[in-house]
């Protein structure tokens, strides 16, 4: 539609644009004596006035939220959806297998970094290390595992020891729950924030 | 405590299900069974467009075969199960999940059936209590 | 002009919104309900003035939010979301709009708004201000807005919303819609001039 690109202009030729740019300014030689002008500043100038209540009360009214049953549709539908991702062999008992999901340690190893002051966990990921375990099976075994784990540091932190003390954190709270090494966690400062 | 399953007729899945739920939903470190894709999509068969109150209703509810993180299937009175579970931090999930598969096996005997294979997958693990 | 949207700041609970996004990308759900509570708000008044209509704009919400937990992991910039949001829902209220339209030439009868009593009116401000007289003739006009903006085309009425209520510069606008800027600014301008007119007969 070329019409859609023409700047709408008023009857004395001048653009809407110029004129909603100048509304708050006295009126120069030109608006002075053009009835067009003179007659869309008014018009405009309450329009402006009026945006500006309703941009200013809409976000404080109650009648303007969604009612507490969509979020509650979102969460369901959200929570039957996860992706768990592939699923880590924690034990064989006799009555069966123990899994985690991959979903679950990554959160794990989330919430472990978080319990350090100035540290922000972002996105974990849960790989095997073997290159064929990538593809085939979506069951892997616990020692074949890389956690790696991104984060986000205050930027009043040194980071050296922020990281020592964030590996041995996440080996920390990790192992309690899954036995691993190590040499399988991977910790990645990947942006600074500001305290 | 009879190490065979008590005699005379087995109960149904629904039954064993409600069971389980119960006495898994007891275990301290299981916060709760994981609803999942298979038991929670019965419910939201319809998200869309004037969809929302159909989940919600009584009708959908017991319409519903899949029970929250508790796939069951019985063959020749032997009932093998996948649980699926939202375990507490402060307990090792491994060691919940021993437990939850002791309380399954226990469970099943006391409905009449032979336990068979119990698999159990930790699908969250949380810091809070629910 | 407000910042990017929106006086209803909830803080992410002290966390930076590239860390919150980051986190639902990678399934967090608790993480998404923080961007739930932050979204759903401002999504919902965007789909509500360009439906006028309730029911309309709470499916629109829900579609936008659901769409955005099955995107987000494909998302590769985190700092995209925000304009991807706006953008999903704004298509889908076009769209919907569109699928109204053409239902209506199909078939006689049934309007495009609810009838003019179920709709809402914006109720007087909760503090009173000093005059209550000029705080009626304030609501009575945003009303009288809210009754012109149903009249012009749902493409002009997406970038006038997109601008004027919920901050975003005309650049932004340009990206969401695909469209030209200019195009966004052609759109708003008359907009502008249509809304003024109107406004001018409805006083």
């Amino acid at each position: 539609m070329a019409l859609e690109d023409e700047t709408p202009r008023l009857g004395c030729g001048r653009r809407i644009d110029d004129l909603w740019e100048v509304i708050d300014q006295p009126l120069n030689p030109h608006e002075k004596s053009c009835p067009d002008c003179q007659q869309a500043r008014v018009a405009l100038y309450n329009l402006a006035s009026v945006t500006e209540a309703m941009r200013q009360h809409d976000p404080g009214q109650a009648a303007l939220q969604p009612s507490g049953r969509v979020k509650e549709t979102i969460m369901m539908v959200a929570r039957a959806e996860v992706r768990r991702g592939r699923r880590i062999q924690l034990a064989r008992t006799e009555a069966g297998t123990i899994h985690i999901s991959a979903h679950a340690l990554a959160a794990l190893a989330r919430f472990a970094a978080d319990t350090l002051t100035g540290v922000r966990a972002r996105r974990c990921s849960i790989d095997p290390f073997t290159p064929a375990a990538r593809t085939g099976d979506a069951v892997v075994e616990s020692s074949d595992i890389r956690i790696t784990l991104k984060v986000a540091v205050s930027s009043a932190l040194s980071i050296p020891p922020t990281m020592e003390a964030l590996r041995e954190r996440v080996i920390a709270v990790v192992s309690a729950q899954v036995a691993l090494n190590s040499r399988q966690i991977d910790v990645i400062v990947e942006d600074l924030y500001d305290v | 405590m009879s190490e065979q399953p008590t005699t005379g007729r087995p109960v149904d899945h629904e039954t064993l299900a409600e069971m389980l739920e119960q006495s898994l939903s007891e275990i301290p470190g299981v916060i709760r069974l994981e609803p999942t894709l298979k038991s929670t999509m019965t419910r939201i068969r319809s998200v869309s467009r004037r969809g929302m109150s159909k989940w919600t209703s009584p009708e959908a509810e017991t319409a519903s075969t899949g029970r929250d993180g508790i796939h069951i299937r019985i063959d020749n009175r032997v009932a093998n199960l996948t649980i699926e579970l939202a375990t507490n931090i402060s307990h090792s999930s491994v060691e919940t999940a021993k437990v939850a598969q002791q309380v399954a096996v226990e469970t099943i005997k006391r409905a009449g059936l032979f336990p068979g294979s119990v698999d159990v997958s930790i699908l969250s693990i949380e810091s809070r209590t629910q | 002009m407000a910042g990017a949207d929106d006086g209803s700041v909830q803080p992410l609970v002290g966390l930076d919104e590239i860390t919150v996004i980051s986190r639902a990308q990678d399934g967090d759900l608790d993480a998404f309900e923080q961007l739930v509570d932050v979204y759903q708000g401002r999504i919902f008044r965007l789909a509500y003035r360009m439906l006028n209509n309730r029911p309309d704009a709470e499916d629109i919400v829900q579609e936008t939010m659901i769409a955005a937990w099955r995107q987000l992991p494909v998302l590769v910039t985190p700092a995209a979301f925000s304009g991807w949001i706006y953008r999903v829902c704004t298509n889908e209220c076009l769209d919907l709009l569109r699928r109204r339209r053409s239902h209506q030439e199909t078939s006689w009868g049934e309007g495009e708004q609810e009838p003019q009593s179920a709709r809402m009116r914006s109720p007087a401000p909760a503090v009173a201000a000093a005059d209550p007289a000029a705080t009626a003739e304030m609501s009575a006009q945003m009303d009288g807005l809210a009754d012109v903006l149903a009249t012009i085309t749902p493409e002009q009425r997406a970038c006038w919303l997109l601008r004027e209520m919920h901050g975003h510069s005309y650049q932004r606008i340009a990206e969401m819609l695909q469209i030209s800027e200019a195009s966004v600014r052609g759109r708003i301008a008359r907009a502008r001039g249509q809304l003024a007119e109107g406004m001018n007969s409805w006083r």
